[in-house]
């Protein structure tokens, strides 16, 4: 199976901009992560597993096959320890290079809001390994789709997400951690879930920017039934709030404003005030004329009238 | 210091217990030792089982292998607990649930000790929340604990600088504050975040008022509007304090017209004070818009000026206005 090469990219002025200030990328070429296939990832997926466990998996067999031979009366030489060493040394070496990249990982996720080309060059380097720890596969993934956000390819974002979400490492609520000594790990459990919640909110975001209003919906009613963080929930809030907007459900809107009100309080300036917007328009739409200008005046004080244009342009058009 | 909240009584440690508590346990470097550790038991039963021509040393390999993932298991969950602690205690400080808060984070920075960062975050928290509760001894305790460890121009410092100065402020060491304000200028323009500015314009705001600069802290009350907005809800207090110094301004010139015109029982105004009054109105009126009012005095006491002024007083709340933010428009702090 041919390895998933980087392409080289076109050397432009982002790519350079963003580069600087990062000594090490501004000497290699840029390149970029060819475009997802997910027939490829749900291949290279299996292909870990598989190649993690091999070597594993055969020194225990050899050892299996020593103790026969052992128990048939034949000598066991150095030569069969030394087959299980060089396996367990296999093993050891493909875990080594996962936790190489896993320390990259971090740098990567920093990269992605301050750097997108050189997080872009440096996911493409980590991604065409061949083999790695499934959940490190998976969540470098999850950082490409979190950059083609950033980058403002949805469609990408949605089918990363979707291949994703077909693999649900460590069951439904996934979650990836940083630990000191090994770096990541992935756990299970219901206060888990942040990762495949933050995947499912920028999935709810790309749907919402091409306009699949029903790929919407259903990742909507996904983060519904998880268990989200506060801040999660303002995430959602705000999103549930353009998708209502956006198919006319004006009246769900404002159920519950006064507790809305308060949530968006405890978003970042912009994003509350872009909130108090989206909820103007639904109470100028719904002729709750004096709540919308009140709450007209205190996105004002919020959010500028770009940074408005830039989150929400259909509260913008009518501010 | 003690509070009564509800039905608990609360006492919060004094900055001594504070530095106390926290020197016992600060931050420390994981160990290499212990990332290495099951590599090197591994390798040290294989070599023992290779010498060691038995049945049992052929399985005391997979043992330790076994071992090593259950220990492994058992710390990445360890973990991952901590981490849920501590995020549910930066949810309640959303909140403004003070005390929950405080309380799980005092808690949490022994287990954290080996976990720099998350440690970090605590002790910031345990910072805001003795700040928020008015204990400002024991904030800037917090806040000389972690800004000792960190390096002055790191993103996460600068801010915490900008609230320690603001603390020693409401503190009345404003000779510290000065300084600290002073060493903080290059490092605001360097990093070049919004949040990091607006909450040092803040800062400077509450400074001039403090120190009756209430001139300067309205010759650029044009920029503040956009200069506070990273700030969010919290912006309320620049308002709130620009419009105090609108007000002062307005007295200054209505006394200085009385002298002028010697005449003391004069109640007209002249168009300047009439002009400030108007502008401390104005600033007072969007400064409520954000923030209910109780809140508004209870961080910033010289702010009950406004209300006892019959020129300015708290704004007309609009039906809907009091709809919504009425619950929480209460009555004032004793």
């Amino acid at each position: 199976m041919p390895d998933e090469q980087p392409r080289q990219q076109p050397p432009s002025d982002a790519g350079a901009t963003d580069n600087g200030g990062v000594g090490r990328e501004e000497q290699a070429p840029p390149v970029t992560c060819p475009p997802f296939d997910p027939a490829r990832f749900h291949q290279r997926m299996t292909m870990d597993t598989w190649l993690i466990a091999a070597p594993l998996l055969a020194a225990f067999f050899v050892l299996i096959v020593m103790e026969l031979w052992r128990d048939m009366g034949q000598a066991v030489g150095a030569g069969g320890w030394l087959v299980v060493l060089c396996l367990i040394g296999l093993w050891l070496w493909t875990v080594v290079r996962s936790r190489q990249v896993m320390l990259r990982v971090p740098q990567i996720t920093m990269l992605i809001d301050t750097a997108p080309s050189s997080a872009e060059d440096m996911l493409a380097a980590v991604l065409s390994r061949r083999v790695m720890e499934r959940p490190l596969r998976w969540s470098l993934y999850h950082r490409l789709a979190m950059l083609r956000h950033r980058q403002g390819s949805m469609h990408e974002v949605v089918a990363i997400g979707n291949a994703l979400l077909r693999h649900r490492i460590g069951g439904k609520s996934a979650r990836i951690l940083a630990d000191q000594h090994w770096r990541i790990r992935i756990t299970r459990g219901a206060a888990g879930g942040s990762v495949r919640n933050h995947l499912l909110l920028i999935m709810t975001e790309a749907h919402l920017m091409v306009r699949d209003l029903h790929g919407m919906h259903q990742t909507l009613c996904e983060l519904h039934r998880s268990k989200l963080s506060l801040v999660e929930r303002l995430q959602l809030l705000a999103l549930q709030t353009r998708y209502e907007l956006a198919a006319g459900y004006v009246s769900n809107v404002l159920v519950g404003s006064d507790e809305k009100v308060h949530l968006a309080e405890m978003m970042p300036a912009s994003q509350s005030g872009a909130m108090h917007m989206m909820l103007a328009l639904a109470a100028q739409r719904a002729g709750q004329t004096e709540f919308a200008n009140w709450l007209r005046q205190r996105a004002r004080l919020l959010i500028t009238d770009q940074q408005l244009k830039a989150l929400v342009p259909e509260a913008a058009q009518t501010s | 210091m003690k509070r009564t909240e509800s039905t608990t009584s609360f006492e919060p440690p004094e900055p001594q217990q504070v530095r106390e508590y926290l020197d016992a346990h600060p931050p420390r470097s994981p160990s290499r030792w212990a990332a290495w550790a099951p590599l090197m038991a591994v390798g040290f039963v294989v070599s023992i089982a290779w010498q060691i021509d038995a049945g049992w040393a052929n399985v005391l390999p997979w043992l330790v292998v076994l071992g090593v993932i259950v220990v492994s298991e058992m710390r990445v969950r360890r973990v991952a607990r901590l981490t849920d602690e501590l995020a549910h205690a930066q949810e309640l400080a959303l909140q403004h649930q003070w005390l929950p808060t405080l309380q799980l984070a005092w808690r949490l920075v022994p287990a954290l000790s080996g976990m720099p960062q998350l440690h970090g975050r605590s002790v910031a928290l345990i910072a805001h929340v003795f700040d928020r509760l008015r204990c400002y001894e024991s904030a800037l305790a917090a806040y000389d604990f972690l800004l000792q460890r960190m390096p002055a121009e790191h993103p996460a410092a600068v801010h915490l600088r900008v609230q320690r100065a603001i603390t020693l402020m409401i503190n009345d060491q404003l000779v510290d504050a000065d300084d600290a304000l002073r060493r903080l200028r290059g490092d605001i323009e360097l990093l070049g975040d919004a949040g990091a500015s607006a909450a040092y314009r803040l800062a400077q705001l509450v400074q001039e008022v403090l120190t009756f600069h209430y001139d300067h802290a309205v010759a650029c009350a044009d920029e503040l509007l956009d200069a506070l907005r990273p700030l969010g809800i919290e912006a309320g207090y620049g308002h709130a304090l620009v419009a105090l110094s609108w007000l002062n301004v307005a007295r200054s010139q209505h006394g200085a017209d009385r002298d002028a015109t010697n005449d003391q029982s004069t109640s007209g105004l002249s168009s300047t004070a009439e002009h400030a009054y108007a502008q401390a109105a104005k600033w007072w009126s969007t400064a409520t818009l954000l923030m209910p009012v109780s809140q508004l005095i209870d961080r910033f006491a010289p702010l009950r000026a406004l209300i006892d002024d019959a020129h300015v007083g708290p704004p007309t709340m609009t039906p809907v206005q009091a709809q919504v933010a009425g619950a929480r428009n209460h009555a004032l702090p004793a």
